[in-house]
């Protein structure tokens, strides 16, 4: 299901952070970074969306949906290629 | 990490409110925390619970009566943190700070928390503290977050947040005794909170927070896997446009079926009050105000509401499920290409039953371009009110062949649809450009909807509608009746003869005594008519009608429905045929006025006229109601006159265009 | 018209006050305004 990030992945993630809508659906990942303005920054940590928590790709695309602390957000692509994420095999949302 | 900024943000009046017991306590929290429900819990209100983020974007007020006294509850709406650039977010914060005319702050802060899901509640929860105001922080749905193997240690939780917390399920009433003493203990913050300004640092705190508070053992994941099944459907690409538009043709079929039936109840009782009236008053000014005016206006209103009522029952319902969220998220693809976002979906949506509750539910379109384009299409959509002219005029069109009426239903309800995005699409171009915010929303787990909650907000949302509308239609009625009843004329001279010569009958022949005195009423009302104030303007404004092939009787329907439209199937009545009571009898009412005929010998409502009638009318913004409401909403009356001025001249340019395409066509 | 027939007084009292109710909605009155003011959403930001 992740094989594609295989080469990335250690225990606690990746070194390099990647898009968030690099991820295929099923894809576990850690938040790294988010690369927006502050307001919109806070809107998404507020939703869950904090550095270095976990979260499971649900659905790729256009739109997104992520699972984040058994909630599920939907993110437009240009939210959600500013998140740059650790993807992570072992991570588990 | 947990930076000593706990400094309130207010301290004006918390010394002094701490002795006092609260008279007034505000419930804040998430959307979807279960704020809506504790509040029904607390005060029985009526008040709904929406899945639909930001749903609750108007405070709602009650009264908590609980030990012999009554503590005043503002509802206020959901949202992710009080210092955002939403709308939602600088409402709390200016009511929170006493900014909100006529309705002090509250004495007591309700901080309402999932209890399953703290971590991500805890940044209000920290700016919630800081306002400088006594707070209890109520953990909400304890119940299922023990189903989810979650337990909370409150002793510690109430050490790290400095002020009561009480865990509670507010659907089931589970530990609600517990609230009222937490009330009047609350108590202002004094432990050290992260600040304001930084969302990393109160990301750290609430780590560090949850870390000391917070346990996971094993979880029931059953709903869980559950609505990741369903989102697989109604989430997907393709998929999930099939099952959005069966459900949105559902909407409607059920709509339209189960509607018929109250609304021909509704026609029913309010011609047999009028015939009541008719036989109980004596004939004068007044029993026609009662008959045509009153009578007539509350029917005009009151005959929508089963449409209305079905149509906010079905979205409670949707709501409440946690479709709707899904059914913005679908949209959201679409919409964007048309420079709107999914969250304009249910504003469009609810437009098609009554643009006024649609325009003041694009509260909830964070971005003010998004929403002010949906504002200003919202009109567009069909709503129920156009509903008789298309009967009548599709009707007068298409009378002889059901196939073709129904398509140009249809081809009505996509006409407006169309135009409207693609305004839409013209607005954020040019007067509305900018990029719209992304769209960031939560989707809630799908749960069984309750019918209770979902019957209450739509009786709430349904009052509204008839106060807000039928207060507007019925002052209109009445100064239409007035208009077109005055000034009186006496009856012309041939009537007076026809009257003279069915007396010379009465006895030889009863039946034509009745027919000519019937024939001479119905002459003598249309000569009034024509020589009324309403008559007189339909007169002098008909040059202006002509190019769209309107005499002077449909310009005096187009003039009277300015204000509200369904008063053009009326007003053809009363016009046409002389008597209003016809235009419940839709047959009868489009033979004779199918084959009235204009002073030149054609007939008024030729095809290429019905044509252009029928298209005016889906793209006209008839509605006073609905330009009171937008110049509300818009804080002004710039963009009220924008919309106006923008679809009646659009209204006016297609159906001239569509008048000269049918007459070389028809 | 009849100027006699105190109904027709009557009538045209109603449709006075309802034609005021009516530009009441267009423009509200300013204490009509306080009032609406209370609803929380007025405060939030206006569209520009």
């Amino acid at each position: 299901m992740t094989t594609a990030f295989t080469h990335l992945t250690t225990t606690s993630g990746s070194d390099q952070p990647v898009p968030l809508t690099s991820l295929p659906s099923g894809t576990h990942a850690r938040v790294a970074c988010r690369d927006m303005d502050g307001d919109n920054s806070e809107l998404l940590c507020a939703m869950g969306l904090k550095n270095d928590c976990p979260l499971e790709v649900c659905r790729s695309g256009r739109m997104c949906i992520v699972k984040v602390d058994n909630t599920r957000l939907a993110l437009s692509r240009k939210v959600a290629r500013r998140i740059m994420v650790h993807p992570s095999e072992a991570a588990s949302a | 990490m947990t930076s000593s900024s706990s400094t309130p943000e207010h301290q004006h009046d918390a010394n002094t409110q701490s002795a006092s017991p609260p008279q007034r306590i505000a419930l804040l929290g998430h959307p979807n925390a279960g704020k809506t429900t504790l509040f029904n819990a607390l005060c029985g209100m009526r008040a709904k619970t929406a899945n639909f983020p930001g749903s609750t974007i108007e405070a709602r007020v009650g009264q908590w009566k609980h030990d012999h006294t009554s503590v005043q509850v503002i509802d206020l709406p959901g949202m992710y943190g009080l210092n955002l650039d939403r709308p939602e977010s600088r409402v709390c914060k200016a009511y929170l700070h006493g900014e909100v005319d006529r309705m002090s702050a509250p004495d007591v802060l309700v901080i309402v928390a999932d209890a399953a899901n703290l971590g991500r509640h805890l940044l209000i929860v920290s700016q919630a503290l800081q306002q400088g105001r006594r707070a209890v922080l109520v953990l909400n749905r304890i119940d299922m977050a023990q189903r989810k193997g979650v337990t909370i240690d409150y002793d510690e939780l109430r050490r790290r947040v400095g002020c009561p917390v009480v865990a509670v399920s507010a659907r089931s009433r589970l530990g609600l005794d517990a609230l009222p003493a937490a009330v009047a203990n609350a108590q202002q913050s004094d432990v050290a909170l992260p600040s304001t300004t930084s969302a990393d640092d109160a990301a750290a705190w609430a780590a560090d927070v949850v870390a000391a508070c917070v346990k996971r053992g094993q979880h029931d994941a059953r709903a869980s896997a559950l609505t990741d099944r369903i989102d697989a459907i109604v989430t997907h690409p393709v998929l999930g446009f099939v099952v959005f538009a069966a459900i949105m043709i559902g909407i409607f079929y059920v709509i339209y079926t189960l509607a018929a039936w109250p609304m021909d109840l509704i026609e029913l009782s309010f011609g047999t009050v009028g015939s009541w009236i008719e036989g109980v008053l004596p004939a004068g000014a007044i029993r026609d105000l009662l008959v045509n005016g009153v009578v007539a206006g509350i029917a005009g209103t009151v005959v929508f509401v089963p449409q209305i009522f079905l149509l906010f029952l079905l979205i409670a319902l949707l709501e409440d499920t946690g479709y709707l969220a899904r059914a913005a998220f679908v949209t959201d693809r679409l919409l964007r290409r048309f420079g709107l976002s999914g969250y304009s979906f249910l504003p469009l949506l609810s437009a098609h039953a009554c643009a006024i509750p649609a325009i003041m539910s694009c509260r909830l379109v964070p971005d003010h371009r998004d929403r002010l384009a949906t504002i200003l299409v919202a009109p567009l959509m069909s709503c129920s009110a156009r509903l008789p002219v298309y009967v009548l005029l599709i009707g007068l069109l298409f009378g002889d062949s059901p196939a073709l009426a129904a398509l140009a239903f249809v081809g009505c309800y996509a006409l407006g649809a169309i135009v409207g995005v693609l305004t839409a699409l013209i607005l954020r171009r040019t007067a509305l450009r900018g990029e719209s915010s992304p769209m960031v929303m939560e989707l809630p787990d799908y749960s069984m909807p309750s019918l209770r909650t979902a019957w209450l907000s739509t009786y709430d949302r349904t009052k509204v509608f008839l106060y807000k509308a039928g207060t507007v239609i019925l002052s209109i009625c009445i100064v239409l009746w007035w208009l077109g009843a005055y000034p009186s004329v006496d009856a012309p001279a041939h009537v007076t003869e026809m009257r003279t010569q069915a007396t010379a009958i009465e006895t030889a022949s009863p039946d034509r005594f009745i027919e000519i005195m019937d024939e001479a009423d119905r002459l003598e009302a249309r000569h009034a008519q024509e020589r009324s104030f309403i008559g007189r303007m339909g007169r002098t404004v008909e040059p202006v009608f002509r190019p769209l092939g309107y005499d002077w009787q449909i310009t005096i329907g187009v003039l009277s429905s300015f204000a509200a439209r369904e008063v053009f199937v009326s007003t053809m009545a009363v016009v046409m045929v002389g008597d209003e009571s016809l235009a419940d009898e839709e047959t009868s009412l489009r033979d004779t006025i199918g084959s009235a005929e204009r002073d030149d010998g054609t007939l008024v409502f030729n095809r290429a006229t019905c044509a252009s009638l029928l298209v005016f009318y889906v793209l006209a913004l008839q509605c006073l109601p609905t330009l009171a409401v937008t110049r509300r909403e818009t804080g002004g009356w710039f963009w009220a006159m924008v919309q106006l001025v923008y679809l009646t001249v659009l209204a006016y340019v297609a159906a001239f265009i569509v008048y000269r395409l049918a007459l070389i066509l028809l | 018209m009849d100027f006699t027939d105190w109904q027709n007084w009557v009538v045209t009292l109603i449709a006075l006050i309802a034609l005021w109710r009516l530009l009441r909605v267009v423009r509200p009155s300013k204490k009509n305004a306080r009032v609406t003011k209370t609803s929380l959403t007025i405060s939030a930001k206006k569209p520009e």
